[in-house]
């Protein structure tokens, strides 16, 4: 009887009801919508920086960094079918940090030699260094692995302007180009990065190649870039602060509207009590009101929520100018969905509506019923 | 004795003002009583029923409820006494609008945590004992005055409650339905032994009571037992 009456009293104070209906629903909108570009800005700019330094990252054991004609991983073509095997959307890219030293008057500069790239690139800061661009031939001096001196002649194909290597002097080199340069064998590359669609699963997976490639080291982002996810909490805390704001507008509606509708009806209530009923009865009837609008709100809210994440994750938010400026913005950033942190938004924002409508559920019942009863309507 | 308040005062404070509202009254009701509370406006009829019915608190005096000094008695107590012994009908019958005619009786029942089926069966009784058998399924907006204030009577009786508290319960209907519902409580009484307090300044309703307490001013001005055996 208590549900009954609890919907029939939501029916018969009807444009309350609505008040509170519409402000939860908006605010779960806003809650989730927010959420949902929040989401979406981090695991694109997350892909990104992790495309670029790799979600599992393989080296060989036991090399010192500071040797120069340290051992790389032979036979890559076979190690790249053997990752492909177990994760068959990976993205094997082998990678050459070449102890070159590229000398021009008394500039060094460090030279990547990247096997997937078939053009040599030169970054904006050497080229300007160099008084070099696109289309000019530089010439190499450096040891190569065996100590001796190495001197190779390099079309500077174009100079890199997504700002790839901003952070210092680079030069790279395709790998077919260096060979002969550093004597590196075409098999053997320094390291390996590989990138698949889902991150999050870089840990499990790298404990499956590690048991397939026991003479390597295989390290997953997480081990490697430890506060990468503390960079992304800035982002959260703005998400909070939002969300803040929005609970703090929807308690001062909730509490009114509560208010609002139990003085309304302070007579039936003070009969009720009059009739024997306890206060925790008054105060579960009130707070069944609202956890029913509550549910329908949330409901309505998270497919209003759906609708308009799915017509921005078709649209999406342009960035084409900030993004050519830094590597880790996506230009065209899209909303994500995490269920997860929908159905948080939906339980906090439940706990927040019945927070906030106990105080004029306490009010009410702690009035006492003849006081209530003098209520003339 | 049922209910005895010895020396009661209620005093409510208007402003700057107090308003006296019971003087000190000395008084008894025993059971099976049918006693009518007479007198004008403003004379502290309400204020005395709401006492008795444990709505209120004294402001002197003592309050009993069985021998039990209830003056100072803590809500979850006056609750607990409201609910199991004691019935209540309203000048304005206070119904439950959202609810309907059977839905009302049966709420003072789930207060007592009364199982459904038992609930229901004593709440259509206590409907087709006031002769609404035929309206069970009615909202209050739906019903008369005078049916309505029988679904109060209903609601009253459906507990089983040691004593109904009516506060001029044929007020708000014609003086036909009026004599009526005075007529159905006296039969109750008669027939089922619950003890009936009620106010009223209808003379013509005074009559019929068994005992006659007249308020003046705060103060009992007269008690007097006029229709022995009615």
């Amino acid at each position: 009887m208590l549900f009954k009456t609890a919907i029939r009293n939501i029916f018969k104070y009807l444009r309350r009801s609505l008040v509170i209906f519409i402000c939860l629903i908006v605010s779960i909108v806003a809650l989730q919508v927010s959420d949902s570009i929040s989401e979406g800005f981090k695991r694109q700019s997350k892909i990104l920086m992790l495309e670029s330094a790799g979600m599992i990252l393989i080296e060989r054991k036991g090399n010192d960094p500071f040797d120069l004609i340290q051992e790389g991983i032979k036979n890559f073509d076979e190690v790249e079918r053997r990752i492909k095997s177990v994760i068959p959307d990976a993205r094997v890219i082998p990678e050459i940090v070449a102890p070159a030293i590229v000398v021009n008057d008394t500039f060094s500069v460090n030279t990547l030699v990247i096997g997937t790239r078939r053009e040599s690139l030169i970054s904006t800061k050497l080229a300007k260094k160099l008084k070099a661009d696109a289309g000019d031939t530089i010439v190499i001096l450096s040891t190569n692995r065996a100590g001796g001196l190495s001197i190779k002649e390099v079309k500077i194909e174009s100079v890199l302007t997504n700002g790839l290597f901003t952070g210092g002097v680079d030069l790279c080199i395709p790998i077919d180009k260096m060979e002969e340069f550093l004597l590196w064998d075409t098999g053997e590359v320094k390291q390996i990065r590989v990138n698949f669609n889902q991150y999050e699963k870089a840990d499990s997976l790298s404990k499956l190649l590690s048991g397939m490639f026991p003479d390597l080291n295989i390290t997953p982002w997480n081990e490697r870039l430890k506060n990468l996810e503390s960079l992304f909490r800035i982002s959260d805390i703005k998400m909070y602060l939002f969300s803040f704001i929005v609970l703090l507008l929807t308690s001062g509606i909730i509490m009114n509207s509560v208010l609002s509708s139990v003085m309304e009806r302070k007579k039936d209530l003070g009969t009720i009590r009059a009739i024997g009923s306890s206060r925790r009865f008054i105060i579960f009837l009130i707070l069944t009101e609202v956890v029913i609008i509550t549910f329908f709100s949330c409901l309505a809210g998270t497919f209003f929520s759906y609708i308009i994440t799915r017509k921005l994750m078709q649209v999406g938010f342009h960035y084409e100018s900030v993004a050519e400026m830094t590597q880790y913005i996506p230009p065209v950033l899209y909303p994500a969905i995490n269920p997860l942190r929908w159905i948080v938004d939906v339980i906090f924002l439940f706990v927040w509506a019945i927070i906030w409508s106990i105080y004029p559920a306490v009010l009410i019942a702690r009035m006492p019923p003849v006081k209530a009863l003098r209520e003339e309507i | 004795m049922l209910i005895e308040l010895k020396g009661v005062k209620k005093d409510y404070p208007l402003g700057r003002t107090v308003v006296h509202a019971i003087r000190g009254v000395d008084l008894e009701i025993s059971e099976g009583d049918f006693t009518v509370i007479a007198g004008p406006s403003g004379s502290g009829k309400t204020t005395l029923l709401n006492l008795m019915g444990l709505l209120d608190h004294p402001t002197e005096g003592k309050l009993f409820f069985e021998g039990r000094d209830v003056s100072r008695i803590s809500d979850r107590d006056a609750t607990f006494i409201r609910r199991s012994r004691i019935g209540f009908i309203f000048q304005t019958f206070n119904l439950i609008p959202v609810l309907t005619a059977i839905e009302n009786v049966e709420l003072p029942l789930l207060l007592k945590r009364m199982k459904g089926k038992e609930r229901r069966k004593r709440a259509e009784e206590a409907l087709a004992a006031v002769g609404l058998g035929d309206k069970l399924y009615h909202k209050p907006d739906e019903l008369s005055g005078g049916e309505r204030q029988r679904v109060a009577i209903a609601r009253a009786i459906a507990g089983m409650p040691d004593i109904i508290l009516a506060d001029e319960p044929t007020a708000n209907l014609d003086s036909e339905t009026g004599l009526s519902i005075i007529k159905l409580m006296k039969e109750m009484n008669r027939e089922q032994g619950v003890t009936f307090v009620f106010s009223t300044h209808d003379a013509r309703i005074i009559e019929v009571a068994r005992r006659k307490i007249e308020l003046l001013d705060g103060k009992v001005g007269s008690d007097v037992v006029q229709n022995s055996n009615s």
